[in-house]
């Protein structure tokens, strides 16, 4: 016992600040596991990770098989989720518009109240970037009844993702099916 | 090139948390290079994000790279020579019969799995809003995050948030010359890697039991919530590289108390200090590992140690909350202010958010059977939570599955089951590799006759 006390823990340098009398105890107080008890023991917890196992693989391989690697894409998430929410990966003429965006003025992003169609607002404006942005979630009538407060003078450009723009308002360019860009001040050059 | 910029990025930030490591073990004799190499990533992405969001206020661009890769080459260097003067040697551990090299070699196999499900995957939402979206705006705003993204009109990306993952982001995009959403993803399943070599680590040095340590490891991976659902290691969120770095912390407390080591000690002291830098939950889980800490100090009558334990995660939480009110970020709308008021008013939620939180648990699709086997380990740790270190895992586990359904209390939302059920597994997810020590603890039980003194290095040569 007084060896095991002694003993270095992780190397001869380092001391351990512990009485051996202390580890003397420990060991003795612990009562001898009986071979019955181990057996249980273990039958116990192989019993459960067994059932652990076969209700996880079922699960796992299915999720694991699905889809490929890949594409190597630097916009990879962004193309999915506009997949997902428009039905394209976005057009070179979609991205184009974005970064053409006035640098000047907010951008005001609408966007349907669904998740998809929030998830399209959000990558607009993920994809705006520096731009300040301004996102309004609602139908139609909100879209309509916040464009109707909003000074022109302060805003870049208006975006409708999955909402239409209200008859009155400047028709802007479709860039993306469902995403309806509106500038309203003027571009920055193409470059 | 641009995966020569990736591995050139990847190469930096561990060569700083190899230097980390080194200095924070310097005095050992042996140093197992496995391990070595787990924490040098912990510490390597808390370091090289911390440098550049400190030095991001003084410098930008090509400036802070350079001076963060300085850094991280002097901290690499000054651990080596300090290694290597102390007569420091690695080894790396090998398997000690064929059923620990077939179950290293299922491990492997897991990691490359959760690699090239990581590649096949998008972000989730909350991967690319709230934390690669600040990394590309960062790297397109000279590598720093500007104020003007604080006033930009994106609360839905949760500037609250901290930077911790979104700046090691960075680092790699500025290495590679782009943000690149398909290749930031093997960040997380570095994590995972890093998180299953540690926990390996920690349950066979906790139990004395090599096999326990494969064991687990291997097992970790069966848990779909871990690896395949919303919010898991190859989603890219947050909540799975915290749950690493509180393993960690945990781990290394509990190795403290068993060994007395300083060099666990410092450990635990350093993953403390980055659990309010990676989410806002983190400093949740700081408060609950500190008080861990601070029990086990106080019953090894080390009070001088207090300061040196809590200080350095108290201020970099500090220093992020004065962050956010001088760049006047107002706090989450997600939930009410903490108050008594609204403890009173809403704490009938609780029986509602307990069996939301039971049915969560019991839905087999999301975690299999493995809170039913976390129980049960439960169950035997009860039996012996007159032990100090029992008492320490139980709290690490249990406590913060606590906090965390109590926040809901103070949930905004006027259907708050909706937010628990969106948001309760992820937070859940943050404790289930303490829960796995749990498990490994009571696999061991019938041979813990020597806790909790530690396992003699003869007993875990190799490990």
């Amino acid at each position: 016992v007084r060896e095991l006390a002694a003993f270095p823990l992780e190397g001869a340098n380092e001391t351990i600040e512990r009485p051996s009398g202390r580890l003397a105890v420990a060991s003795a107080a612990r009562p001898v596991e009986s071979s019955l008890g181990k057996f249980l023991h273990l039958a116990l917890w192989g019993g459960l990770i067994c059932a652990f196992l076969l209700g996880s693989i079922p699960i796992l391989i299915p999720e694991i098989t699905r889809g490929r690697v890949g594409p190597v894409d630097s916009l990879h998430t962004i193309h999915l989720c506009l997949r997902a929410a428009s039905g394209s990966e976005g057009s070179p003429q979609f991205f184009a518009t974005l970064s053409a965006l006035p640098p000047k003025g907010r951008i005001v992003i609408f966007m349907g109240e669904d998740v998809l169609d929030s998830l399209l607002g959000m990558a607009v404006s993920y994809l705006v970037w520096p731009r300040e942005v301004q996102i309004i979630s609602g139908n139609d009538k909100v879209a309509e009844e916040s464009l109707a407060k909003i000074r022109p003078d302060s805003v870049g450009a208006v975006i409708f993702c999955k909402v239409n723009p209200p008859a009155w308002f400047p028709a802007g360019v479709n860039c993306a099916p469902g995403v309806r860009v509106v500038c309203l001040k003027r571009p920055e050059p193409k470059r | 090139m641009i995966f020569l910029g990736l591995l050139g990025g990847y190469l930096t930030l561990l060569g700083g948390g190899f230097g980390i490591t080194l200095l924070l073990r310097r005095g050992i004799p042996r140093i197992n290079l496995a391990e070595c190499c787990c924490l040098s990533w912990l510490f390597g992405m808390g370091a090289v994000s911390l440098l550049l969001w400190v030095f991001g206020f003084l410098i930008s661009g090509s400036a802070l790279s350079a001076l963060v890769t300085l850094c991280c080459l002097i901290l690499a260097i000054t651990g080596w020579n300090r290694a290597v003067r102390s007569g420091t040697r690695f080894f790396l551990p090998r398997p000690a019969n064929l059923c620990e090299g077939l179950i290293l070699v299922l491990v492997a196999c897991q990691i490359a799995i959760v690699l090239l499900l990581s590649l096949n995957r998008p972000l989730g939402w909350d991967g690319l809003l709230m934390w690669e979206a600040k990394a590309r705006f960062a790297f397109l705003s000279g590598n720093v995050l500007p104020q003007q993204y604080y006033v930009s009109g994106r609360s839905l990306t949760h500037p609250e948030y901290p930077l911790g993952i979104p700046l090691t982001e960075l680092w790699l995009y500025i290495w590679m010359g782009e943000p690149h959403q398909f290749l930031i993803k093997t960040v997380f399943a570095t994590f995972y890697a890093c998180g299953v070599g540690l926990l390996g680590i920690v349950s066979a040095r906790l139990t004395g039991k090599r096999w326990i340590g494969y064991v687990i490891a291997a097992l970790f991976f069966f848990v779909p919530h871990e690896i395949v659902r919303p919010g898991s290691a190859t989603f890219g969120y947050v909540d799975f590289p915290m749950s690493v770095v509180y393993l960690a912390a945990v781990g290394y407390l509990l190795l403290f108390l068993q060994s007395d080591s300083r060099y666990d000690f410092r450990i635990y002291v350093t993953a403390l200090a980055l659990l309010p830098w990676l989410k806002r939950e983190g400093l949740i889980l700081w408060v609950i590992a500190a008080l861990s800490g601070a029990a086990v100090l106080f019953v090894r009558k080390k009070p001088r140690a207090w300061l040196l334990a809590f200080l350095p995660g108290a201020l970099i939480g500090l220093a992020w909350m004065l962050y956010l009110r001088a760049v006047h970020v107002q706090a989450s709308q997600e939930f009410f202010p903490v108050s008594w008021r609204m403890l009173l008013e809403n704490g009938g939620r609780l029986l509602v958010i307990w069996r939301t939180m039971l049915g969560e648990m019991a839905n087999p699709q999301t975690w299999g059977m493995f809170w039913l086997i976390a129980a049960v380990a439960l169950i035997y740790l009860l039996c012996s939570i007159r032990k100090l270190w029992v008492a320490v895992l139980l709290w690490s586990a249990l406590i913060p599955v606590l906090a965390y359904t109590s926040i809901y209390i103070f949930s905004t939302t006027i259907d708050y089951v909706v937010h628990i059920k969106l948001s309760l597994s992820r937070l859940l997810m943050q404790v289930v590799p303490v829960f796995w020590l749990a498990i490994a603890a009571a696999l061991a039980m019938p041979w813990k006759a020597k806790m909790p003194s530690a396992a003699p290095l003869a007993d875990l040569d190799g490990l």
